[in-house]
């Protein structure tokens, strides 16, 4: 992957954050809150942003627009901390903030099809259908890849897209059935395995 | 290799497809740089903050607390005599850094002792500088790489027992230190 990033993502945290491996996120969270202490934000950073960015990424299509989310999630996490009340996984409380986050950047980029990196994806993955799926992924439209990637990669609900987006479900599975015929076309269309 | 199944509806998925998609549920890591970038907005903003650096500014300010603390016990010293045995409490820094604000702090540690005092507790106290050294260590260096005590508080206590009860209402222990207790030899 040209960003460097492996199949489950792992990276090795700071030498702080390493020794708070252990520290259940409840810990981790009260020690942010109450005392800002970064190793124990570098330690959520390194267990939560793999997963959140993989999402993010599959949605912009691009390392730089996930990138940019990815730090704005976690911005705004940090700032409304205290707003998190523990009634969820905290994976999940950032992971609505990231869908927000993606929102936002989609009302700016709502007519883009970023294809710069489909490549960059389906060269370096070690599951070749994972790789054609990546390329498939980067060559639809921005509303026809976020369809498939929240319902049928991600696994959401149409109601639970309907939320995160702001549409109506009903919306949301007429969207799907389009993307879904998108996807099939591109990928019947496939020729080789870089093609 | 997936393979589609061209009989199927065009807004269906053949279980194979379905399941290609479904595994390209992968974790990434963002470049590096995106850490570094969030945590130094975060630092901007205030939300984070090196664990070092407040640790350093939390220790700065019990210094100073002590030192204000000790000109204070040294007029208690001239008009109190000590009677009874006496137990040193040896302040060391805790694995964790010192939260809450000096002025605070400052507050609480002269609070403390004066409670003591109102209650008839003979109790002094003194700041130890960073400067050191130390005889016979194996090692050459100063402290033999075991931590220093960054100040004592002399309290007078019937037996180990009372001055354990004293000194755990000291507020040291709230803002993450250590106490260690030593009787004195009389």
């Amino acid at each position: 992957m040209s960003d460097g990033a492996g199949r489950n993502g792992s990276r090795e945290p700071s030498a702080g954050a390493a020794s708070l491996i252990d520290v259940d996120d409840q810990a981790l969270l009260r020690r942010l809150a109450e005392r800002q202490d970064e190793e124990a934000f570098r330690a959520l950073y390194a267990r939560h942003t793999p997963a959140v960015y993989g999402l993010l990424w599959r949605l912009t299509g691009r390392t730089a627009d996930a990138s940019d989310v990815m730090q704005e999630t976690w911005l705004r996490a940090v700032r409304h901390l205290p707003l998190f009340r523990g009634q969820s996984a905290f994976r999940t409380w950032l992971t609505g903030i990231a869908l927000n986050c993606y929102r936002e950047w989609r009302r700016r980029h709502a007519r883009e099809t970023p294809l710069a990196e489909s490549h960059a994806i389906g060269t370096s993955s070690a599951n070749a259908d994972a790789a054609l799926v990546a390329r498939t992924l980067a060559r639809l439209s921005l509303e026809h890849r976020e369809a498939i990637v929240l319902h049928d990669v991600e696994g959401y609900t149409h109601e639970e897209i309907a939320d995160a987006l702001e549409i109506e479900p009903g919306t949301s599975k007429s969207r799907l059935s389009r993307a879904r015929r998108a996807f099939r076309e591109h990928w019947q269309g496939r020729t080789t395995p870089h093609g | 290799m997936v393979d589609i199944i061209n009989d199927k509806p065009d807004d269906e998925l053949p279980p194979d497809l379905a399941k290609a998609l479904s595994d390209a549920r992968v974790s990434m890591a963002p470049p590096p740089a995106v850490e570094q970038k969030t945590i130094a907005a975060l630092r901007e903003r205030g939300l984070v903050h090196p664990r070092g650096r407040r640790a350093l500014m939390a220790w700065a300010a019990v210094a100073a607390a002590l030192a204000v603390l000790a000109g204070w016990l040294a007029i208690q010293k001239t008009t109190a005599p000590v009677v009874g045995p006496r137990f040193v409490l040896l302040l060391y820094a805790g694995s964790d850094p010192i939260a809450g604000t000096a002025d605070a702090r400052r507050t609480e540690y002269g609070a403390w002792a004066r409670d003591l005092a109102s209650r008839g507790v003979q109790v002094s106290g003194e700041e130890l500088s960073e400067e050191s050294a130390a005889l016979g260590a194996s090692n050459g260096s100063a402290a033999g790489g075991e931590a220093l005590p960054r100040g004592f508080f002399v309290i007078q206590a019937d037996d180990l027992a009372a001055a354990q009860r004293i000194a755990s209402t000291c507020p040291h222990l709230r803002y993450g230190g250590r106490i260690v207790i030593k009787r004195v030899v009389s």
